[in-house]
């Protein structure tokens, strides 16, 4: 039954691995939009160095992750995101509010399809 | 990297499909399966290599993936004749009786040129000579000859012959000594250097290749050019 076994438990392995991949980078997506929502708020109310600190603290977390992130995901879209971190928090710098909430909703919506390529779900496979 | 996961399923799933729908003519000598996962695996193993924009992951996965499914289906199909069936296929008669069986060939899409091929590469000129042709899963032709075109065999020929037929040991392979084999048979190293001195030789290193077999008898190539 080891012939079976072995393969079967492999299979049910890499199956695990997916969707825990999948969900762990749907709850850290969660969290990096809520810190760049509380980046729009700020930039919103032209509080300048409550933006750059939240969007600071955002990019810092979204940083940590990067070793696994590479790991999974295809790394034009970590490029692109990093692009648009970087976009967003030149905008705060300058102080640019409509640049900065143009920046930020790419970057979330950035985000969010990054998260969505690793869930389960027809349209990703077809 | 679920996707990845599902994805090889089911490009797996059609290969294996459309090759089994295709006959058993395009596939050669591998079987269904493991074509398709030849055909697979050295295509995911590529784009990783030269994409390095590609997590290793992403070609890891599905690959592993593959070999596993591939398992399974190896040990469904030891365990049940219809699942085998369903993967393999079953050797089709082509011909019985000398007649093309014309259905059978239409079905796995075997042309009367490929079987014509067949039967010459084997040693037949015509169907007159053949009592079944069966073309296996592998997508290889057996062929059964009648008995009055067979070969003829010392059994068929009523004659009592001694079994002389023995397997021969590989003891030096190009100059080194296979220890294994060497104490496998029954030998050592002092008559291994024994053989050697009889043919003149001083050192394992001059000899290309030496077996011995159940009988005993030696068989020795030296190295070419050899001082």
């Amino acid at each position: 039954m080891k012939v079976f076994y072995l393969p079967a438990g492999v299979l049910a392995l890499i199956l695990a691995c997916s969707l825990w991949a999948g969900r762990f980078l749907e709850m850290r997506t969660e969290h990096w939009t809520a810190l760049l929502a509380g980046v729009s708020q700020a930039a919103e109310a032209e509080d300048w160095s409550g933006a750059s600190r939240a969007l600071r603290q955002a990019y810092e977390d979204w940083d940590r992750d990067q070793t696994f992130l590479h790991t999974i995901l295809e790394h034009d879209a970590l490029d692109e995101a990093e692009q648009l971190f970087a976009a967003a928090m030149a905008a705060c710098r300058q102080e640019d509010g409509e640049e900065a909430l143009i920046q930020i909703a790419q970057l979330t919506v950035c985000l969010e399809q990054i998260a969505e390529t690793q869930g389960i779900s027809i349209r990703n496979i077809f | 990297m679920i996707t990845a996961f599902f994805r090889t399923l089911i490009l797996y799933f059609i290969l294996m499909t459309g090759l089994r729908l295709m006959g058993k003519r395009q596939i050669g000598e591998l079987e269904p399966s493991e074509l398709v996962l030849t055909l697979i695996i050295s295509d995911l193993a590529a784009v990783p290599m030269q994409d390095f924009g590609i997590p290793l992951v992403n070609g890891v996965f599905p690959i592993v993936t593959l070999l596993c499914v591939s398992l399974l289906l190896s040990f469904f199909s030891l365990k049940s004749i219809r699942f085998r069936g369903l993967v393999c296929g079953h050797p089709t008669v082509i011909v019985r009786d000398g007649k093309v069986l014309q259905e059978n060939m239409a079905r796995n899409r075997f042309t009367v040129d490929e079987l014509y091929e067949q039967l010459r590469s084997q040693g037949y000129a015509d169907l007159q000579s053949v009592k079944y042709a069966i073309l296996e899963t592998s997508g290889q032709v057996s062929i059964l000859p009648y008995a009055r075109e067979a070969p003829i065999t010392p059994k068929g020929a009523g004659l009592n012959v001694p079994d002389d037929v023995t397997l021969p040991v590989l003891l030096i392979n190009d100059g080194r000594i296979m220890a294994q084999n060497l104490h496998g048979s029954g030998y050592d190293e002092a008559w291994l250097t024994g053989e050697l001195k009889k043919r003149r030789l001083t050192s394992p290193r001059q000899v290309f290749l030496l077996t011995v077999d159940e009988a005993g008898s030696v068989v020795c190539v030296t190295k070419e050019g050899r001082q």
